[in-house]
């Protein structure tokens, strides 16, 4: 392999695979990355086993090859190397890194060592573009569960319909689900995907990038210009969360979004380290807030609303409230209450553009 | 360096090969048997066999799955063995740490299978390692449509009888396997392990290593030379494990457990109560459950020895070498077939007090004392030592 790329090619190509190479690994070979010269240009590639990441940058190739180099210490050349381009060359399994008066030789292992990269039917892919994937994966994936007792809450789910897409995440405690219509049609699939990939997908695909995603029995690809991402899928199946979002709500709260926030975000000053516990008083034009924690103190505050029901009392993390409310984007939000021990819902008011999100938060019980 | 190649076994393996095969392999399985005997090392090829792309008896080690599976690689075959516990502030950070262990020691076994680990703290399965199993096992496989877990020793995801936190995670998995996952159980003491678990998984007997086989792994693996392999692989009795331990301990060819054993039977001969109460002494009043353990086995393995001269089959002795030495115990000493069955009965009795932690010493002292009224009882002249 004989290469001459530019310095900021090929910090690109690296920044874009760094996210897949993971920190430790029980296969040595996984802290390496795939470096292939291919008619035009050079294909960077790394996998946790878990996310693949491929991307192709621009270069002059005098002769193709391939070889697994260290990503790390690749990666701090490249970011030392006087801004010149880079020679790379392999001879056996090490490969010379030359900029400007800089020379480098790093070990690397031969390519049949790296793990061989996922096959996804990509001629039997459907179609979306960058902006429509961050919508639906920035909405929904802050509420995947971090714990490891339950592994499929670990990923988001993905409900491919006809005319609409969705994605769902909950750690049991609160959930936020994202429906938006599907621009270009497609087969029905269920999917469990976890959040790494996603934000990888987040990362790689902007805009009106058109991204091609297909799958295999194990694995899901994304590709679109460049970049190619795979990950293995999470074994099902996905709890129905269907159920546990209320139906029959009665009470109709509807609040401005940042004065709600900001309320919640003062009380949970004074919360509980353990609980975030706030509790809420419906009932009439004005929500009272307050909170008590003992050897601390208490706070309370008032907000006007629009308020339609019985009253009701009713404690929340104050945490969960403020992570759902983040990913609202219009002025006014809408809430839903039937009982202090029921699920609240919480959903975007007023913008008709504004995706179709539904987010729920399961309440606290109230100590007195 | 690729795994050594499998020794012994071979009708299990013929077995195990038939059961996958026809389809009808079990999604989990335990391999039981005396410690040291290779269980983990059948574990591993099983997990080769479920994976390899030929439909052979034994895995072909041709294909690609098979090469990663030698290396150790494959990245749909996960070893997990108890490990010590690293300290860490949160759950998490313990996952990652025992998971950072893994990989050392993976890779400390990939650069030398026959070395045995040495660790400063007792190790076990424990709940963190457990969770990274079953976040494993949660995910598809990465390649084709099995992922396979071998799982050593595994009666240490119960380190003490009030932790049963990871056999009991471990248990949910049984319970509720996800489809084209394989386990594979390891344990010499298949009795610890928690009923609940051994109820949902076949078990299957695995016994000792023929001394042929084990002279042709010393063969293969060049550790020794060729006039000491026939000598090791017969003082094995076995054990791959307590070959490889004879092999490290040197060509005097008796390792310090053999060598504590036989100076605890001197010990039981020996004509005065200083030289009993002396070895009794010698050994720490605590902390020393384990070391003891092996001790008496090794023992045990004398009078094994002893009874077979005694019983006029001194071609059965372990080591040719110790011949004489028996013989004038039985000669000189007047030492008696009954005799020595019963001082393998204590011995057994010791053992047993050994592994519920008593004081070492006061074990030693009392083994000692009977153990010679056992094998001498012309010349004993009364309990009052």
């Amino acid at each position: 392999m004989k290469v001459s790329i530019t310095r900021e090619k090929l910090q690109e190509g690296l920044g874009a695979v760094a996210g897949s190479i993971p920190t430790r690994s029980t296969l040595p070979v996984l802290s390496n990355l795939l470096l292939e010269a291919e008619e035009g240009g050079l294909r960077m590639s790394g996998t946790d086993l878990d996310t693949a990441v491929s991307v192709r940058v621009a270069a002059e190739v005098e002769v193709g090859g391939a070889i697994t180099v260290p990503a790390k210490k690749l990666q701090e050349i490249a970011r030392e190397l006087p801004p010149a381009p880079v020679g790379l060359s392999t001879q056996g399994d090490a490969i010379s890194i030359t900029g400007g008066r800089s020379r480098f030789r790093l070990n690397g292992l031969s390519k049949d060592e790296f793990p061989a990269f996922p096959s996804v039917p990509f001629e039997e892919s459907w179609t979306t573009t960058g902006r429509e994937l961050n919508q639906l994966i920035s909405h929904v994936s802050f509420a995947v569960s971090t714990e490891e007792t339950r592994p499929i809450l670990n990923g988001v789910k993905w409900e491919l319909r006809p005319d609409e897409t969705r994605m769902v995440a909950t750690n049991g405690h609160r959930l936020a689900k994202i429906t938006i219509a599907r621009s270009s049609g497609g087969a029905e699939e269920d999917l469990i995907v976890h959040p790494r990939a996603l934000q990888q997908v987040q990362k790689l695909f902007g805009g009106d990038e058109e991204v091609q995603i297909a799958r295999s029995e194990n694995h899901l690809g994304f590709r679109g210009g460049s970049v190619q991402i795979f990950t293995r899928l999470i074994e099902g199946p996905y709890p129905d969360y269907e159920q546990v979002i209320p139906k029959d709500n009665d009470k109709v709260l509807i609040a401005d979004r940042s004065g709600l926030t900001g309320a919640v975000r003062r009380m949970a000053i004074v919360a509980s380290d353990q609980t975030h516990r706030i509790r809420l008083s419906l009932g009439g034009p004005m929500m009272k807030f307050s909170v008590q924690t003992p050897d601390l103190g208490e706070g309370s505050e008032e907000l006007p609303v629009e308020y339609e029901g019985e009253p009701l009392e009713i404690g929340f993390n104050a945490n969960y409230l403020l992570e759902l409310l983040r990913y609202v984007s219009t002025d006014e939000v809408k809430l839903t209450f039937k009982a202090p021990e029921r699920a609240a819902t919480l959903e975007p008011l007023g913008n008709e553009d504004a995706p179709d999100f539904l987010s729920l938060v399961m309440p606290l019980r109230l100590q007195d | 360096m690729a795994l050594p190649a499998i020794h012994g076994h071979a009708e299990v393996r013929a077995a195990l090969a038939r059961a996958v095969r026809s389809s009808t392999f079990p999604q989990s399985i335990l391999l039981h048997g005396p410690e040291g005997v290779g269980k983990e090392r059948l574990g591993l090829w099983i997990a080769m066999l479920l994976m390899c792309e030929q439909e052979l008896e034994e895995p072909c080690g041709r294909c690609a799955s098979c090469r990663l599976g030698e290396r150790l690689e494959h990245p749909d075959v996960h070893w997990f063995f108890p490990l010590p516990r690293p300290d860490a502030s949160s759950p998490g950070k313990l996952r990652e740490k025992l998971e950072d262990a893994r990989a050392v020691e993976l890779q400390r076994r990939r650069a030398n299978p026959f070395q045995e680990p040495e660790y400063d703290r007792a190790p076990a399965h424990f709940l963190a390692s457990i969770r990274t199993v079953q976040r494993l096992a949660s995910l598809r496989p990465t390649s084709g449509q099995r992922m396979v877990f071998v799982i050593g020793d595994a009666e240490l995801m119960v380190p003490q009888e009030s932790s049963p936190e990871a056999a009991n995670a471990f248990l949910k998995l049984l319970e509720e396997p996800p489809a084209g996952m394989t386990f594979i159980l390891t344990s010499s003491q298949p009795g610890a392990l928690l009923p609940t678990i051994r109820s949902r998984v076949p078990s299957i007997r695995v016994t000792s290593v023929p001394e042929r086989e084990i002279h042709d792994l010393l063969t293969e693996a060049d550790l020794v030379p060729a006039d000491q392999r026939a000598r090791i692989a017969r003082l094995s009795r076995g054990s791959v494990r307590r070959a490889l331990r004879l092999v490290t301990s040197g060509a005097g060819g008796l390792d310090a457990d053999r060598k504590a054993g036989r100076d605890l039977l001197l010990a039981a001969l020996a004509n005065d109560s200083t030289a009993r109460l002396g070895a009794a002494h010698d050994r720490r009043p605590a902390g020393a459950r384990n070391d003891l353990v092996s001790q008496l086995d090794a023992l045990a393995e004398w009078l094994r020895d002893l009874l077979a001269v005694a019983s006029g089959a001194p071609e059965r002795v372990t080591d040719p070498d110790a011949v004489p030495m028996l013989a004038r115990a039985v000669d000189q000493r007047g030492v008696a077939v009954q005799g020595v069955m019963e001082g393998l009965e204590r011995v057994s009795r010791a053992r047993e007090l050994a592994q519920y932690n008593v004081n070492p010493q006061l074990i030693v002292a009392d083994l000692l004392r009977k153990l010679q009224r056992d094998l001498l009882p012309a010349t004993t002249t009364g309990g009052s030592t």
